[in-house]
């Protein structure tokens, strides 16, 4: 989505960590929306917002120089 | 209980749930510094319509290549699907700073009931069956966005979680484009 060229960081506003896959073994009390069922549940966590902050390289021939 | 095609196709289909999408909310570049910020949702489902899905597929992988790009679509819109235990507190969107009108969570309650039987216009309610790895969500169909199509195209096959089947996807499109098109009235 968004091109990743020049010196880039990025990180997570919040300590995000994609869906986790939980399963019975590793579901704690209280988890949001935990069932019985066993497997990898989706949609437990949050949308979280992410912030990448870096520097353009501006190329003049829509090609990096070598 | 919303059923699921069992056979993903090979193309983005209405109905498509995908996991671990990113929406871009703005891209900034002052001074040479680049500033992109984004919201990554942990479910979407895929609203466009089938038919112009379909044809997108066809302009862009068949052979021979049409001799237009006429049937492209610049992207495809996609509402997230928020835990509904997350939802009932109003804290869905919590870790973006925002804080949601909590819902009525008593199953007895009519609020409630009106949810899961998807009743209030605003919200659609899906609870999936056992083998399917998803946890009761709700839409709301004041959220959507849209996602370009190589992107979505391009995701690792895990990000696919399932494919809402024709008629309960429909039945999703139907409601969102009254919610969308409503009138509001003095």
């Amino acid at each position: 989505m968004f091109q990743n060229e020049g010196n880039f960081s990025e990180e997570y506003t919040k300590g995000y960590e994609p869906n986790p896959i939980i399963t019975a073994d590793t579901e704690t009390p209280g988890d949001k929306g935990e069932t019985e069922s066993i497997g990898p549940k989706y949609g437990l966590s949050k949308p979280q917002r992410k912030r990448i902050k870096g520097t353009i390289i501006h190329d003049q021939g829509g090609r990096a120089a070598e | 209980m919303i059923k699921v095609d069992e056979q993903p196709s090979n193309r983005i289909c209405q109905g498509d749930i995908y996991r671990d999408i990113e929406h871009i909310e703005h891209a900034d570049e002052i001074q040479g510094i680049v500033d992109v910020s984004k919201i990554v949702f942990p479910l979407i489902i895929v609203l466009s319509q089938d038919c112009d899905l379909s044809e997108d597929d066809i302009f862009r992988y068949n052979e021979p290549k049409p001799q237009t790009q006429d049937k492209y679509l610049l992207s495809v819109l996609v509402a997230p699907l928020y835990n509904v235990e997350h939802f009932y507190m109003g804290e869905h969107l919590s870790e973006l700073g925002l804080v949601m009108q909590p819902f009525e969570k008593r199953p007895d309650k009519n609020d409630n009931k009106h949810l899961r039987q998807n009743k209030n216009p605003r919200y659609h309610y899906l609870e999936f069956s056992d083998g399917i790895p998803i946890v009761p969500s709700v839409i709301d169909f004041k959220h959507y966005f849209s996602v370009d199509v190589l992107y979505l195209k391009g995701l690792n096959p895990g990000n696919l979680v399932c494919k809402v089947s024709a008629l309960y996807r429909e039945d999703i499109s139907q409601r969102f484009s009254s919610f969308l098109s409503r009138i509001g009235l003095p």
